[in-house]
This record gives C-alpha cells, structure tokens and sequence, in this order.
C-alpha cells in the first residue's frame, strides 16, 4: 500500500522527536555531546529525514530537518545534568542496534521508556560510602595523619547523604554544592579548631573532594577536543567552575572559623 | 623517596581513582582498569620524578602511561574519557587550584608586602594548574595517537572495547 505524504512526514517527525529525546537522554545522563551526536545520528539516519542540522546546548538542544516538502525546527529542554553512564551505554547501544536493524524503529519509544525507568548502578548507601573512602584516600595520598583520614571520612559521610537527600528533592547544583560544602567543611573546621588534625589545604579539599564536578569537567575536556562542540563545551567549563568557586567558598568560610 | 613509599603513594592514589570512578557511577567493567591506570599513573611519575625528570615531565609521562595502559586493559582504542580522567585525578593540581582561588580574595583585601607574596603566589599557582593541566592534554592526546597505531582495525577494537 503506498504512503501519501502526510503519513511520511509525519513518520518522520515521529522519529525525529524520539531520536532528539534519546540524544537529550544521554546528555541528562552525564554523557558527552559527542555520545548524544553519535545516538541522534544513527536513529535519525533510519527517518529519511534530509538536511539535518543539531546545535547542542546546555540549557536546550534544537534541531531542524527537511521531509522532502517542508522544514521543521524543533526546540527540546535538556533537564537536570544527573549521573548514570549505565543508561548512557543501555541508549548507545539500542541506537547502534537500531542503526543496525537488529530492532524495530517502532520499539524505539518503549526502549527509551525503559532505560528511563532503570534504577541507578549504584545503592545510596554505596555512593555515601565511596565518597567516604575517596576523602580517606585522597587525604591519604597528601600524606594525611589518622586523625586527618577520620575527620574526612566523617565529614564525607554527612555531607553526600545530605547531598542524595537534596538530589531527591531536585535543588539545583550550585546551591547542592554550598550547602553540602559548607556542611563538610564546617564539620572538618569544627575538629581541626578543637586541635585535632592538620590544618592544611589538602585535608580541606578531602572533606570536600566528593562534590568537585568531575564528569562535568571530563565531558567539557571531551567537547572541548572536537571542535563541533566548543559551545556547549564552554557552557559546561564555565559550570564547572562556578562549582569550583562555590567550594573555594565553603573552603574560605571553614578557615575563617578556624583561626578563630 | 623509596620504592616502599612509592609504592604505597601509588597504592592510595588507585584507591582514590576507583572511588571517584564509582561516584561517578562507571560501568563495572572499567572501575579494574581505572584502579590500574591510577597506580600505574602515579608509579611513572614518581619514577621518573626519582630520576631527576620535572614535575611536568614526569606527570606527561604519567598521562602518557595511564593511555597505554587503559588501552592494553581494556583492548581498544576507544579508551572510555571517565577511565583516562579519574585515573589522572590525583596528579591534577587540585591543591593549587583551590590555593590559587583562595589568594584571588587574598589580593583582592591585602596591601603592601602581603599583596606583593599573595601576586606572587597566585601566578605561581595559577602557573601550575594551567601547565599541568596542558601537560596532562598532550600526553593523553600522544597516548590516544600511539594506541591508534597498535590497534588499527577499528572494528575489532570496537568489538573488544
């Protein structure tokens, strides 16, 4: 039976949306851009849509596409920046299997549905955990005494269980990283000034090393190297250094109490 | 320093790596490589610190290794960035960074000598974070190139990675 235009157009415009929605997934999932290109690319390869174009921003991804009669723009808002590489990989691969027609165009939206819904790798309980241990360890690896390690960890374990638990409650990062940073710092600051510890930069940044944004810098260093993507590359670099600037705060606040 | 000490700093500096790769929740099957990558990254750069090397040269032959080694790892060209940049965590100048934001305010209140050592000191940290930073870039961007040569049938790599 053959397909009027209409009915083209409108597969395609179905497709389009599913493809940029996919993408946007990738980049809310703490994937770089280049992973969102490669994943908008290989689904919307599969519309026959022409003359593609994408910009990649942080705040909205917009695109627009040619069904052969008209040119459409679509304008979709990229959410919370999150962390889940696993989702990442689970959206790479069902577009490379769709790129390879392994699965249906028609499952693209059920699949999205689904990896949305996957539960994160990680428990709280293990997060609030590791980030403990990366502030004993990087304390340690300064040379940091017994006491240094303790309070690190202590202050490690308070502060990312006060972060999951503002997470939950959608604040946004900037002030995520205050409030935890000043909670941490202050709880170092606090046994440092009763004379226990080192009074050192190092032991400072341990009780705070689990909110430096890490994968935000990694994916701004990837952008950054394709030259497509210096835009977006930029935005997340100037974020990332806004949090840095908050930490250096909460840093200076908890030395301020100290030499008190 | 001594090898025992090395090999202890190494040992941290892993730790340390891996942790922050599960914070950043990486798939499992590269939280062994990024464990290795940290040791390996720090266990060159002390070597060659011990043998007379900078430290910018020795850290861009860290950088260097840890690409080597996430490469031999993991079997692919295609070496995950999260691998590279938590492995390479602990030599990055965090401490110099947060110095050289702390003695922004410093020259911003202080006069005379101490504004004098706080300049001083701020274009020393600031030195510090732009150059490691660089150095880390060129051995990971040299690393990159090399493993494309070893594996240079990208679809096997892709396969293995």
């Amino acid at each position: 039976m053959p397909i009027n235009i209409s009915e083209k157009a409108s597969a395609i415009n179905s497709t389009a949306e599913s493809a940029l929605r996919a993408a946007i997934m990738v980049i809310e999932k703490g994937g770089s851009t280049e992973y969102a290109d490669n994943v908008f690319r290989r689904i919307i390869s599969k519309s026959g849509a022409k003359d593609v174009a994408v910009m990649w921003r942080l705040d909205n991804v917009i695109m627009s596409y040619s069904d052969g009669e008209n040119t459409s723009t679509l304008v979709k808002p990229v959410k919370g920046i999150g962390t889940d590489l696993t989702a990442v990989s689970e959206i790479i691969e069902l577009s490379e299997d769709i790129f390879e027609g392994k699965k249906e165009l028609s499952s693209l939206n059920n699949e999205i549905e689904r990896i949305s819904r996957l539960k994160p790798l990680h428990s709280s309980l293990t997060l609030i955990i590791t980030a403990a241990f990366a502030a004993a360890f990087y304390s340690k690896f300064h040379d940091g005494s017994i006491a240094d390690v303790s309070m690190v960890f202590l202050s490690a374990v308070i502060g990312q269980t006060l972060r999951i638990k503002l997470k939950r409650k959608e604040m946004n990062d900037g002030m995520i990283t205050l409030i935890c940073g000043l909670l941490s710092a202050g709880i170092t600051s606090i046994v440092l000034h009763l004379g226990y510890g080192k009074v050192d930069m190092p032991t400072m940044i341990g009780s705070l090393i689990y909110l430096v944004p890490g994968l935000l810098m990694i994916n701004a260093f990837v952008d950054m190297t394709r030259q497509k993507f210096i835009f977006i590359g930029t935005q997340r670099i100037v974020n990332a250094l806004f949090l840095f600037m908050i930490l250096a705060l909460d840093i200076l606040v908890a030395y301020t109490f100290i030499k008190l | 320093m001594s090898l025992q000490e090395i090999l202890t700093d190494c040992l941290w500096s892993a730790l340390f790596a891996t942790s922050m790769s599960i914070l950043n929740s990486t798939p499992y099957r590269y939280i062994f490589a990024t464990f290795v990558c940290g040791f390996t990254g720090v266990l060159v750069r002390d070597l060659f610190r011990g043998w007379g090397f900078s430290v910018n040269w020795s850290t861009l032959f860290a950088a260097f290794m840890i690409v080597m080694a996430a490469g031999l790892i993991i079997r692919s060209r295609y070496v995950p960035p999260i691998v590279l940049i938590c492995s390479v965590l602990p030599q990055w100048a965090s401490v110099s960074m947060f110095k050289f934001l702390n003695d922004l305010r410093l020259v911003s209140i202080s006069g005379g000598d101490e504004l004098r050592n706080s300049t001083i000191d701020m274009s020393a940290n600031l030195a510090i974070v732009i150059l490691i930073s660089i150095v880390i870039a060129i051995g990971f961007f040299t690393g990159l190139k090399v493993l494309k040569l070893i594996f240079r049938d990208p679809e096997l790599s892709r396969q293995n990675g």
